[in-house]
């Protein structure tokens, strides 16, 4: 997640940008529809169920408001066209937050509509909020525009969609929490690394000798004058095992650890990335870093099989 | 022969580092500084040193300080307890280690950030973890987390150089438990196994099997140690120590040891063997039976490898057809070993190595004169001979 604080501020410079395609629903406003509806939520208003009544009080049949959004539910989109809402999703994405709830939904009737009127629906970004913590994890309120207008434009009614995009969960809560590496004047900048996405050896600066685990005085040169190198992150599987007992805290079982042998010539021990874990593993095996959770949501440098 | 190190050692190098209230650095950095600035003033390389003594409440491990200042092999290390009680005894555990050549450059250190780090003064632990907290991090924060699955990590790089296979390690399994069989004082007393009991057993770890680790055991065992003329006098027959050795080999970790150019071995124990031959003036050929530590099956393999009982990557052979149990070339661990008897730490190993050399073990091998016993694996080692009195 190197770049997520860039990703988020991409994201903000398309708030009020343009909407997306616009979406056609299916079909017009009819009466099979509204009765459902009135059954369903046992609205007996005679607005919408007696033609009489209506014609008295409105001219005609009217369909309940808060039917707005249904109108254009599964309204077929074209996928080329991406808009404001679009890229700030997409973004949010990127940037790890790929779960999603709704939040609630605000309504803004214009006028009431009429049977026989084709609705269509545009959506854009219109707010992002800072991230918050919330009980699902991690995440950013966004607040999408609906505007839902007829064949000739006008607008008839806007929806304001609220939705939490959050940081899966990384851990099935019954393993806990992954032990956390511990961190000290030494290694510190591995770990600033993994945040920042390199995986980074310690190399002196002396020597250039590289070490893995890092060290604070060079074993070949005894200088103490020691820096870092970030490795390609490409490597192969030198050994491994599969853990099945005891449970251990903060990990799935059957667990694979790897012993990876990066192309720079030092050793790592590190897992599969969870999402990737491919079918067998092998001494061998060709590898390539990432960086991805672990139970409890801590980043580790992990691997994926390379074909 | 005089049994005092008194006036035959001397302190030939000193160095510090500044004395502040922060140093800025890690312990380890401090330990690292100080041993190199002592070896420069004696006017030695840091490959010279072999020895290592320091507190028990070094935070800085041995093996740590070894590998971040480049030290060579070590033959002797030790930890004394007690605070600054230890201080002057590191200078005479090292001086007991030059004195009767076990090591010939032993460095003693002690290095901390008691000012800035951990304050002695201020009750619970908080601060910079130690460097052994931060060796242990680099596998157990990726769920590497207990022996077997450190163990097996070396089993399977193993098992690829030298073909061996799961059914190669239960033979181990096999004999020990077959000793045990016998054995009215082991756990598993009248229970031998099959190797298929062994390949039906569960998974602990792949490649490693339930019936390929070892028992846990509550016990205590101890030994008393004297001259051989004070012995001579004692009831029991004598139980010469004809060797004993440590090693921990360079890149040593403790049980970790991942990061060395070849991990299919175990160079700690190989340091430890070639110090035992020639302590001994023994060799393979001259052991007759031997308690190898078996807290997990693979390590007995390359053990037997390390002490040139056949070549490297042969052990799967040497240990087929029935070599190791008893009645065989090389019988091993004939009270059970840990597999089978208890698991003591080795303690209770030194003790069936007694019991051999007195010729009074429940399997008792013919015509012992010379007992190999090695101790544990994966991380600094040490082993010994015992022999019959000439
Ligand atoms: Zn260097």
């Amino acid at each position: 997640m190197t770049n997520s604080a860039a990703l988020i501020a991409e994201a903000r410079t398309h708030l009020g940008g343009p909407p997306g395609p616009l979406r056609v629903g299916r079909d017009p406003v009819n009466l099979p529809m509204v009765h459902h509806w009135c059954q369903a939520l046992d609205d007996q208003n005679q607005a919408y169920l007696d033609e009489e009544f209506a014609a008295e009080t409105r001219g005609h049949l009217i369909a309940p408001p808060g039917m707005l959004q249904t109108w254009t539910m599964d309204a077929p989109r074209g996928a080329e066209l991406m808009g404001s809402n679009d890229h700030v999703n997409r973004l949010l994405d990127e940037a790890g937050y790929t779960s999603v709830v709704a939040v609630n939904y605000e309504h803004e009737y214009v006028r009431e509509l009429q049977h026989g009127e084709r609705i269509s629906v545009r959506s854009s970004a219109e707010d992002l909020s800072e991230e918050k913590k919330t009980g699902l994890g991690l995440g950013y309120f966004t607040t999408v525009k609906h505007e839902y207008l007829t064949d000739d434009g006008e607008v008839i009614g806007i929806g304001r969609m609220r939705l939490l995009k959050f940081k899966p969960p990384a851990a099935a809560p019954e393993v806990g929490a992954r032990p956390t590496p511990a961190i000290g004047r030494d290694n510190q900048f591995f770990w600033d690394g993994v945040q920042a996405g390199e995986l980074r050896i310690g190399s002196c600066n002396a020597c250039q000798t590289l070490h893995h685990p890092p060290q604070p005085i060079c074993r070949a040169c005894g200088s103490t004058d020691m820096g870092h190198t970030v490795s390609t992150g490409k490597g192969v599987v030198y050994s491994h095992v599969t853990h099945h007992y005891p449970k251990l805290q903060g990990v799935e079982l059957p667990h694979t650890v790897l012993l990876v042998e990066l192309e720079e010539g030092v050793r790592l021990v590190s897992e599969w990335a969870t999402a990737a874990k491919p079918e067998t593993t092998y001494v061998g095996q060709q590898v390539q870093v990432s960086f991805t959770p672990v139970p409890g949501g801590e980043l580790r440098p992990t691997f994926t099989a390379v074909s | 022969m005089s049994r005092s190190f008194a006036r035959q050692v001397a302190i030939a190098g000193i160095g510090a580092t500044e004395f502040s209230k922060d140093s800025g650095r890690s312990e380890l950095q401090l330990a690292g500084e100080a041993v190199l600035l002592a070896v420069k003033d004696a006017g030695l390389e840091p490959a010279d040193v072999d020895g290592l003594t320091t507190f028990t409440m070094e935070t800085n491990s041995e093996i740590e300080v070894a590998k971040t200042a480049g030290l060579g092999d070590l033959t002797f290390f030790s930890k004394i307890g007690y605070g600054g009680g230890a201080a002057c005894a590191t200078v005479q555990q090292a001086a007991i280690a030059v004195a009767t050549g076990v090591a010939d450059t032993v460095v003693c250190y002690r290095a901390f950030n008691e000012r800035s780090g951990h304050r002695f003064g201020s009750g619970a632990h908080r601060g910079e973890p130690t460097s052994e907290g931060i060796a242990m991090g680099w596998v157990s924060s990726f769920g590497l987390m207990t022996p077997a699955s450190w163990v097996a990590m070396f089993a399977q790089r193993y098992m690829h150089e030298y073909g061996a296979t799961s059914a190669d390690f239960g033979l181990v399994s096999v004999a020990d438990r077959k000793h045990a069989a016998t054995n009215p004082k082991a756990w598993f007393y009248q229970q031998p196994i099959t190797l298929e009991d062994h390949q039906n057993s569960r998974w602990i770890v792949e490649p490693l099997h339930l019936l390929d680790c070892c028992q846990e055991t509550d016990g205590g065992q101890a030994l008393v140690v004297t001259t051989v003329e004070r012995a001579r006098d004692l009831p029991n027959p004598v139980a010469v120590v004809s060797g004993a050795a440590q090693g921990s080999a360079q890149g040593q970790q403790s049980m970790v040891s991942y990061y060395r150019d070849d991990i299919a071995g175990l160079p700690e124990m190989g340091l430890v063997a070639k110090q035992l031959w020639a302590q001994s003036g023994l060799g393979p050929d001259d052991i007759q039976t031997a308690v190898v530590y078996d807290h997990f099956t693979p390590f007995v393999l390359q053990q037997l490898e390390e002490f040139g009982f056949c070549k490297r990557g042969e052990a799967k052979d040497f240990i087929s057809g029935g070599n190791i149990e008893l009645g065989g070339g090389l019988p091993i661990n004939t009270h059970g070993g840990q597999l089978g008897e208890a698991y003591l730490h080795g303690m209770n190993g030194i003790a069936e190595g007694v019991r051999q050399i007195r010729r009074t073990s429940v399997n008792q091998v013919p015509d012992v004169e010379n007992v190999l016993v090695t101790a544990g694996t994966g991380v600094p080692t040490s082993g010994c001979i015992l022999s019959i009195d000439q």
